[in-house]
C-alpha cells in the first residue's frame, strides 16, 4: 500500500471515530463513549475484514469489502456472544471484551493461514533469512 | 418434431416471443388492484408497453448488427448515485427521529424494548425471550449503559445500510457481463426508494430486518461458489425463520427438479447437485445446532393448526396471523414504478443474466416463483413474505432498468425525460415518507411517561394503580413507557381479567353500568385509561368514549389519558399536563 494511500485511509478511520465518539456522547459520559467509540471497529469491522481478505483474494471492489466486512463481524459478534452466554448463562461485561477479543485473534488467525503466513515452511524459512541476516 | 427443436427453430421463437408478450400484458392488466379506475389503468398499461417497447427496440437493433455505439454514463456517474442512494436510505431511514423524536416507528418498538430491559438486567437472554441470536448484539451496547431505544434503533437502521451493502454484493455475484457495477448500483437505489422496504422498517420488524442481509449475502455467496454460503444462510434462518422459507423452498424444488432430469436421462448426479444438496443439510444442521427444534416446532405447530391458511384463524387473529403488515394490494401500488421492469426481468431473464438452465442463477426465478405463491395466496406470515419478495422485483428489475437507461438515451431528449422520471420517482418515495406518521406521537409518550414510577413519593401513579389501554394498537407502547408495571391490555398480559365478550360489551354496547361492573372486576385499584390520536381520529367506540367523558368515576388526567377511580368520593381533580 501506498504511503499517501495510508494516510489517507488513517484520515477517514480517525474521522469514524472521533465521529461515534460524539454520537456516543450524547448518551453516555466521556468514559464510556470513547470506549464504545474505540470498541467499535473490533466489533463491527476488524473481524469480518480480516475473514473477506482471507476468503476472497481477488474478485471484490471497496464497497463489497466494506460491507462484506461489516455483515461478517456482524455474524461473528452475533455468534460469538451467543456461544458465550448459552455456555455460561450469564454473560458479563468482561465476558463480552474476551469474547471480541478472541473473535479478533481468530479471525487474524484465520487471515495469517490462509496467506500462508503461519506455515512452518514459510516461518522456518524466515527463520533462516533473519539468522542469516545476523550472520 | 421435438419440442426442443421446434423452440429452436425461429416459427418457435416467434411462437415464445408472443407468449412472453401475452403474459407480460395480462400480468401489467393484473397487477393493478380492483379499485383503480380504468383511466388509471390504461396510462399504467401505456407505461408497461412504452418500456418493453424501449428495451425490445434495443435487441432489434443489436440483431440486424448495426447497433448504435453505446452511450452510457461513466462510472464517476454510478458512484456519485450509489452516494445519494446510500445518503438517502440513511436519511429516509433517519427522518422520522429526527421529526418525531426517539420513538416514531411502529407496534414491535415496545415489545423489544421490553426484551431488551429483561435481557441486560437479567445477564442473559433467558427461556423468556425467543431468538437468542437475535438480541445477542444488544449486550456490548447496553452493559455500556446505552438506552434501550438507542441500542435498538440504531441497530436496526445499521441493519437497512447492510442490508443495501448485501444487495449490492449480491447484484455483483450475478453473471451480467461488463455492466454488473451499474446495475448493482441500480439495484441499490431501487432498495434505497423502496417504499414498501421503508415500511417494513417502519413496522419494526428487527428479527426479520437483521434476518434478511444475512439470506442477500448467503444467495451472493452462494452464486460465487463459496463455501461460507452456509454458515451465512444457517444464521440467517436461525435469526427469522419464516425469512428463510422462500430460499429454502426454492432449494428444494431445484433438487427435486434436478433428481427428476437425473431420473430421465439416466445419468448420475452432477458435482454442483451433490454440492446443493450438501449445503441444504449443512444449513439445515447448523440451523438445529444453533436455535434447537423450538422454532421448528412453533412454526409446525402453527402450520397444522391453521392448516397452512392465514383464514382458518379466528377473525380477530388473521391479521396477525398473515403477519401485520401493508396487505398485498398496498404493496402493489407501491412498487408500480419498478413492477414492469420486473416482469420483463423475469420473462426475459437469459437475455439479461448469463444463465444456462443448470446453472445457479436459476435458483432465482425458482425462488421468485416460490415467492410469489407465498404472497399470492392467504399463507401463514403472507404478507410478511412481502419484504423479501420486494427484494426479489428489484433485483430482477434492475438489469432491465438499466438496459431502458442504455437504450433511452440514444434518443433525443432521453437524458431529460430520464431525468424527470427519476426525480419523480425520488419525490413520490419522499413524499410518503414526509407524510408518514408515528404510531405514537412524542406528546403521548410524554404522557404515558409521567405514569412510570420512580419508586419516591412524588410518583403520581401509586404503586397498585393500574394502566389500560382499550386498543390493542398501543399495547406496547403504554407497558413500555409507564415503566413495565400492571398494565391492562386487551388479549395480552396478565393484568386482563376479561375475555373478548367482555371487551366487546366494554367498547361497543350502550349498557354503562355494565362498564362499571366490568371495571369493578379489578377492585379497589385506581386505573389509567389511555386512548391514542389514531384511536381518537378513528372513533369507532364513541360509546365508550362519551361513557368516560361524562361519567363521574373519570377524570381527565391528560390529553389522552383518563382516570378512573373507583370510589366517587376519592376523585381528584383533573390535573393538567
Amino acid at each position: 500500500m501506498k504511503k499517501s494511500q495510508l494516510k489517507k485511509i488513517s484520515a477517514i478511520f480517525a474521522l469514524i471515530l472521533i465521529g461515534l465518539f460524539l454520537l456516543f456522547k450524547t448518551w453516555l459520559p466521556d468514559r464510556g463513549a470513547f470506549l464504545l467509540a474505540i470498541g467499535m471497529p473490533f466489533l463491527y469491522f476488524l473481524p469480518g475484514f480480516l475473514i473477506t481478505k482471507a476468503f476472497f483474494r481477488s474478485g471484490l471492489d471497496q464497497i463489497e469489502t466494506i460491507f462484506l466486512a461489516l455483515l461478517f463481524s456482524l455474524m461473528l459478534s452475533h455468534l460469538g456472544i451467543y456461544i458465550v452466554e448459552e455456555t455460561t448463562r450469564q454473560i458479563t461485561r468482561s465476558g463480552i471484551a474476551f469474547t471480541v477479543i478472541a473473535i479478533n485473534i481468530l479471525a487474524a488467525l484465520t487471515y495469517l493461514v490462509s496467506r500462508k503466513q503461519l506455515s512452518p515452511a514459510r516461518l522456518l524459512t524466515r527463520l533462516r533469512s533473519k539468522l542469516y541476516k545476523h550472520d | 418434431m421435438g419440442l426442443v427443436s421446434a423452440i429452436q427453430s425461429g416459427t418457435g421463437q416467434r411462437a415464445l416471443k408472443a407468449a412472453s408478450f401475452l403474459i407480460y400484458l395480462t400480468a401489467i392488466v393484473l397487477v393493478l388492484p380492483g379499485f383503480i379506475s380504468w383511466v388509471h389503468r390504461l396510462i399504467f398499461i401505456g407505461y408497461g408497453l412504452f418500456i418493453l417497447w424501449v428495451i425490445r427496440d434495443k435487441s432489434a437493433n443489436n440483431k440486424s448488427g448495426d447497433a448504435d455505439p453505446e452511450i452510457i454514463p461513466g462510472k464517476n456517474f454510478w458512484t456519485a448515485l450509489l452516494i445519494f442512494s446510500l445518503l438517502y436510505l440513511f436519511l429516509g431511514r433517519l427522518y422520522m427521529f429526527i421529526r418525531y423524536g426517539a420513538s416514531p416507528l411502529g407496534y414491535d418498538t415496545g415489545f423489544y424494548w421490553q426484551y431488551f430491559r429483561l435481557i441486560i438486567i437479567n445477564g442473559n437472554i433467558g427461556t423468556a425471550v425467543g431468538s437468542h441470536l437475535t438480541y445477542s448484539s444488544w449486550f456490548p451496547l447496553g452493559f455500556l449503559g446505552l438506552p434501550a431505544l438507542t441500542v435498538i434503533h440504531l441497530l436496526h437502521v445499521f441493519h437497512q445500510l447492510l442490508t443495501a451493502g448485501a444487495l449490492y454484493f449480491l447484484l455483483r455475484s450475478l453473471p451480467l457481463r461488463k455492466y454488473s457495477f451499474p446495475i448493482s448500483v441500480l439495484g441499490v437505489f431501487l432498495f434505497a426508494l423502496s417504499i414498501n422496504q421503508f415500511m417494513a422498517f417502519w413496522w419494526m420488524f428487527y428479527k426479520q430486518l437483521l434476518a434478511i442481509p444475512f439470506l442477500l449475502l448467503a444467495m451472493g455467496l452462494f452464486f460465487r461458489r463459496s463455501i461460507i454460503a452456509i454458515p451465512v444462510a444457517g444464521l440467517a434462518a436461525a435469526i427469522h425463520l419464516s425469512s428463510a422459507i422462500p430460499l429454502g423452498l426454492a432449494l428444494i424444488i431445484f433438487i427435486t427438479i434436478q433428481l427428476l432430469i437425473c431420473v430421465a436421462k439416466r445419468h448420475l448426479p452432477e458435482k454442483e447437485f451433490i454440492y446443493l444438496i450438501l449445503a441444504g443439510l449443512l444449513g439445515s444442521i447448523l440451523f438445529i445446532a444453533l436455535k434447537g427444534t423450538a422454532d421448528i416446532h412453533y412454526y409446525l405447530t402453527l402450520f397444522l393448526k391453521y392448516k397452512g391458511l392465514a383464514t382458518n384463524a379466528r377473525s380477530w387473529e388473521i391479521e396477525q396471523i398473515r403477519g401485520l403488515f401493508i396487505p398485498f394490494t398496498t404493496f402493489r401500488l407501491n412498487a408500480l414504478f419498478y413492477l414492469p421492469f420486473a416482469l420483463i426481468g423475469i420473462l426475459q431473464l437469459r437475455r439479461f443474466i448469463e444463465t444456462r438452465l443448470t446453472e445457479r442463477t436459476l435458483l432465482i426465478p425458482i425462488t421468485f416463483a416460490a415467492s410469489l405463491i407465498l404472497v399470492s395466496f392467504p399463507f401463514i406470515h403472507q404478507t410478511r413474505s412481502l419484504i423479501f419478495f420486494d427484494l426479489l422485483l428489484i433485483i430482477l428489475a434492475a438489469a432491465p432498468i438499466f438496459h431502458f437507461i442504455k437504450n433511452f438515451r440514444r434518443e433525443r431528449h432521453g437524458t431529460v425525460l430520464l431525468g424527470l422520471l427519476c426525480f419523480g420517482f425520488v419525490a413520490f418515495t419522499s413524499r410518503v415518507i414526509w407524510n408518514h406518521e408515528p404510531q405514537l406521537y412524542a406528546a403521548e409518550a410524554a404522557e404515558l411517561r409521567v405514569l412510570e414510577r420512580q419508586g419516591t413519593a412524588e410518583d403520581l401513579r401509586k404503586i397498585d394503580d393500574y394502566v389500560m389501554v382499550v386498543s390493542s394498537l398501543y399495547t406496547p407502547w403504554a407497558y413500555a413507557f409507564t415503566g413495565f408495571g400492571p398494565t391492562i391490555v386487551p388479549g395480552w398480559l396478565t393484568w386482563d381479567k376479561w375475555d373478548l365478550k367482555m371487551w366487546e360489551e366494554f367498547w361497543f354496547k350502550a349498557n354503562n353500568d355494565r362498564r362499571l361492573q366490568l371495571l369493578q372486576m379489578y377492585g379497589d385499584h385506581v386505573i389509567y385509561i389511555f386512548i391514542g390520536e389514531h384511536q381518537l381520529k378513528q372513533v369507532n367506540t364513541p360509546r365508550l368514549k362519551e361513557f368516560i367523558e361524562t361519567d363521574p368515576h373519570f377524570t381527565r388526567f391528560s390529553p389522552h389519558i383518563w382516570k378512573y377511580t373507583p370510589h366517587l368520593q376519592d376523585t381528584d381533580s383533573p390535573t393538567n399536563l
